[in-house]
């Protein structure tokens, strides 16, 4: 684990990619497909449902980067 | 709740701060370091989340919806790019002993003293606002929780904003200005950062659990309830293009504000202890900002529904809604919370500027001036000491100054994004710096100062009352009423809000100026010596490439002196014992000290009173040949030469080695190639001896083994076994003349012939096969023919293997015909047979090769008379060739030169 483990698994150029993929996923036009004002899921608007919940899987797919030795991106 | 009890639990609480700092202090030099721990590390990383998060967030939730989680998403999305940059950025910190932002943009920059200055008043001004921001939130939430939100003091000793000021001033001083070197780490600081980052996340976890569960009976009825109120319904989703647009710009600011804001730098670079950390910050700090942002909208928007119409500011419903409900306790804690983002983000933010105030500001200045320099120049260290804690009295009262004057009217969150933009003009110069070896002084100094201009102009200048004074409708028609220079419209872009504008023009001309500079001036060698250690940081991590900084000599008690007065005996004694350790002791042993000491001296010097500092300082002591001397370019000059002379005697034995390797593969190639030929040779005469002595020996056994045979049956077989003798015989003679021709010792006996007599006798031997095979022989040979000097016997056997083949082959005739030139004399030999395809024209002169098409060429006979022919032309200095057309006819040619047999 550690610090080798993420740099083994990424590089800069992937580093940046993953970045832009992230940035993507966040703001328009891909926000807009859920930016709905009469879309709710469990009660909760449907934009808060994305955005957090995109966010969460952001968090575990960092998490899974720095931890499991499988799935390397690189 | 009283006011009393609120003064003291802040009391207290800072108390307990002191405690911990202590503690950690106590276990750092215990050697069990509580900051070593990548928990503790991520902890300290989230003094990112400010009062502003705490109480900025719900309040700007409550006027525009999501758009308040730019802020951290910005974050959670740079995250992976954080990882990067901060491994480079701390392996630079700790090889150039930088302890600043400043001191790493000058740094990088040729240790630009004037650049570390204008970094440190760039981050003075833009984040002095933000300290003012944590006031007034301690400020709002002290009146809150005390119910005295209406209350002005008359004098600042009632302000208890200004009271708490102070006890911030005394635990920065204490815990953040014990040692003079700043490259040690604020251990005990750290602890209590960390903690102070639990306590406000529980805080603000528990106030959204209680609102969301136990004021409303889940997310469910909250969000049904909001569908009462217009205002909340809009703010479900992003309504317009400018929200949009706005979303996007601030995302991107947040990002920039993350990697640069000052403290941000000190807690992920300077206190950074391993870069295994980072790893565990990676996933950890996301998920910190994902639990911290999770309540926001419930609170919100349970604030929203419940306290709207009682006028209270949606920045406090954090506060409020406890209040409402009757939770003391709760309220209590949930100030304590807000009371550890404020001053989390002072403290540090504080000693990150006094460090920039005294090292990149007072210290260049001082050690520049004779006069001063003199008169401190034996308690340097403790002049420095008390400059830092000036300063931090200094920044505080200027934060509270501005709080007082502007932030009042302005909300936590507009100061907190003025911040943002001012700081995210450093993103350029230290981008670049990193990754860009062509990014120079001039760049980066025009670029940061267009860059803060705009942002001082578009974002700051509007804030301020003075502006009243000077254009009253500066805002609504820019300055001098020249609609262009609109602040929040500048050059005419009203598109975007004003901070998604401000940031779009400053940082757009920033960075043009940042790479037009760059490109258009030329870099020093200092300058260029520096980027160069900057972007491949990995390489020249582990050596000591500084040394190549300075070129000159300077004298070992100069800079003794120049330690001491900084760091006391004691901590020279050591560092120079460690240098003895590296470097072994022969620098005792002169009086001059060589590059690798004043570097070291530079190094140390540099994480005590910064890069710019350091660099004058030694400066003064080293006798440093700038320029070079005449003999210096001569002899540069005349290295150049041999180096080029040298290079060039290199490149020529190489080629002539790769030749000799060439030929080499070549001969070693042939080598191979005659081997599998002598292979194959042996393989196909013992093939073609096997068939005459099978036979020879079959019939031999029938006679020997039948004695009653019939005298025509005897006589028919001895005829054969005589036939296949006289192959065999026949087949040794010609591997033997063939063997013969290739190992050069075949000699001809050349005389002066007549090549056409030499065809008639041939012909004449062969009248009988062209009669029996009933075939027409055509002649076309030359008259009065110059005779040729050549072996009579070999030419023959040429000219008779030629007609014996053909004779083999024609169907109806066959023409002999002889032609001559100036040099040459040719003889030719074609039949009206089936033809040889074109790719085996030259194969048939190889030896025992046969046509393989059974249908075209049938074989008969060795497989070497074609070879030998060659061979015996090739001994002439001839040339033996055939041209035919498949079904058509052939005709084999062999061409002798006479002029040369004349000579000889």
């Amino acid at each position: 684990m550690g610090k080798q483990t993420i740099s083994r698994k990424i590089n800069g150029r992937k580093i940046l990619l993953l970045v832009f993929c992230f940035i993507l996923l966040f703001n328009y036009p891909i926000l807009g497909i859920f930016n709905k004002p009469s879309l709710f899921l469990l009660g909760i608007p449907l934009l808060y449902v994305y955005v957090f919940g995109l966010w969460l899987l952001v968090i575990v797919g960092l998490f899974y980067l720095s931890r499991t030795p499988k799935g390397r991106l690189k | 709740m009283s006011d009393l009890f609120i003064i003291g639990l802040s009391g207290a609480y800072l108390g307990l701060l002191f405690l911990l700092a202590y503690w950690g202090e106590y276990r750092a030099k215990q050697g069990k370091s509580l900051v070593n721990n990548p928990y503790v590390y991520t902890l300290t990383l989230t003094v990112y989340c400010t009062a502003w998060t705490y109480y900025g967030s719900v309040g700007r939730a409550t006027r525009e919806g999501i758009d308040f989680l730019t802020i951290f998403l910005g974050p959670t999305l740079v995250i992976p790019f954080w990882w990067l940059l901060m491994r480079k950025i701390i392996r630079i910190c700790r090889f150039k002993h930088i302890t600043t932002i400043a001191d790493f943009i000058s740094s990088r920059y040729g240790q630009s003293s004037s650049l570390a200055g204008v970094v440190a008043l760039v981050s003075l001004l833009g984040v002095m606002p933000y300290i003012a921001l944590q006031l007034k939130a301690i400020s709002l939430s002290f009146g809150r929780i005390t119910s005295q939100s209406n209350f002005e003091p008359t004098h600042m000793m009632e302000d208890s904003t200004f009271l708490i000021m102070w006890v911030l001033v005394i635990f920065t001083i204490l815990f953040g200005t014990q040692k003079v070197e700043t490259t040690e780490r604020h251990e005990g600081l750290m602890v209590a950062i960390a903690f102070e980052s639990i306590i406000k996340l529980v805080a603000f976890l528990s106030i959204g659990v209680f609102v969301t569960f136990f004021v409303f009976d889940g997310v469910e009825d909250l969000f049904s309830q909001t569908q009462t109120s217009p205002q909340l319904v809009s703010q479900y989703t992003l309504s317009d293009a400018s929200q949009v647009s706005e979303w996007f710009f601030m995302t991107v600011l947040s990002m920039l504000a993350f990697l640069f804001l000052p403290r941000q730098f000190q807690v992920s670079a300077i206190e950074n202890v391993s870069l295994k950390h980072l790893d565990t910050a990676f996933w950890l700090f996301p998920l910190y900002l994902f639990l911290f942002n999770l309540f926001v909208l419930p609170i919100a928007f349970g604030g929203h529904i419940l306290l709207s119409e009682q006028g209270i500011e949606a920045d406090m419903y954090v506060l409020a809604l406890p209040l409402a409900e009757g939770q003391q306790l709760l309220a209590a804690f949930v100030y304590l919370g807000g009371f550890s983002a404020a001053t989390s983000m002072i403290i540090v933010s504080t000693i990150a500027l006094s460090v920039m105030l005294s090292n990149n500001l007072i210290m260049p200045i001082l050690v520049s001036v004779p006069i001063l320099k003199r008169r401190y120049t034996t308690h340097l260290g403790q002049f420095l000491l008390f400059i830092r804690r000036l300063s931090i009295i200094l920044i505080l009262h200027l934060a509270y100054f501005y709080y007082s004057v502007v932030s009042v009217q302005t909300s936590l969150v507009s100061i907190g994004l003025i911040s943002f933009v001012g700081i995210a003009q450093f993103a350029p110069s230290i981008i670049g710096g990193v990754y860009w070896r062509y990014g120079n002084k001039t760049g980066a100094l025009w670029g940061l100062l267009s860059g803060f201009l705009i942002w001082f102009y578009t974002l700051v200048l509007p804030t301020l009352p003075v502006i009243e004074r000077i254009s009253p409708d500066f805002v609504e028609r820019g300055l001098w009423g020249m609609y262009w220079l609109k602040p929040y419209a500048l050059f005419g872009l009203d598109a975007l809000d004003p901070i998604s504008q401000a940031v779009f023009w400053s940082l757009l001309v920033n960075v043009l100026v940042y790479l037009g500079g760059s490109t258009y001036f030329v870099q020093s060698s200092k300058e260029r010596n520096q980027a160069e250690i900057f972007v491949n940081i990995q390489q020249y991590y582990t050596t000591d490439i500084s040394t190549i900084t300075w070129k000159g000599t300077a004298y070992l008690q100069d800079l003794k002196m120049l330690l001491i007065n900084f760091l006391g005996k004691v901590r020279t004694q050591e560092a120079l014992q460690k240098f003895s350790e590296i470097y072994g002791k022969d620098w005792q042993k002169k009086p001059q000290a060589d590059a690798y000491l004043i570097s070291y001296t530079e190094r140390l010097l540099s994480g005590t009173i910064g890069v710019a500092a350091a660099r004058t300082l030694i400066a003064s002591v080293v006798k440093e040949e700038e320029e070079i001397r005449i003999q210096e370019v001569v002899s540069i000059l005349k290295e150049s030469q041999e180096l080029i002379s040298l290079n060039k005697e290199l490149q020529e034995k190489t080629k002539a080695l790769e030749k000799t390797s060439l030929e080499l593969q070549k001969a070693n190639l042939q080598l191979t190639k005659n081997d599998d030929q002598k292979n194959e040779f042996i393989s196909t005469v013992t093939h073609e001896m096997r068939t005459p002595i099978t036979s020879i020996r079959a019939f031999s056994e029938i006679l020997f083994d039948n004695h009653d045979l019939e005298v025509d049956e005897k006589q028919q077989f001895l005829t054969t076994i005589i036939k296949e003798t006289n192959r065999m015989e026949r087949l040794i003679n010609q591997v033997l003349e063939l063997e013969r021709f290739e190992s050069g010792t075949r000699k001809l006996h050349l005389t002066l012939l007549d090549i056409n007599e030499v065809i008639q006798e041939a012909l004449e031997s062969m009248l009988q096969v062209f009669h029996e095979k009933n075939l027409c022989l055509r002649l076309g040979l030359v008259e009065n023919i110059l005779p040729i000097y050549a072996d009579k016997d070999q030419l023959l056997q040429v000219i008779l293997n030629l007609i014996s083949n053909a004779t083999k082959f024609a169907k109806h005739k066959i023409t002999v015909a002889t032609k001559m030139d100036d040099e040459h004399i040719c003889i030719s030999v074609a039949d009206d047979g089936p033809g040889i395809k074109p790719e085996l024209h030259e194969l048939i002169f190889e030896k025992f090769y046969q046509a393989e098409d059974q249908n075209i060429r049938k074989p008969k006979g060795s497989g070497l008379g074609l070879a030998i022919c060659k061979k015996i032309v090739q001994y002439h200095q001839g040339h033996i060739w055939v041209e035919s057309q498949e079904g058509g006819y052939s005709k084999f040619i062999f061409r002798i030169p006479f002029r040369t047999y004349l000579k000889k």
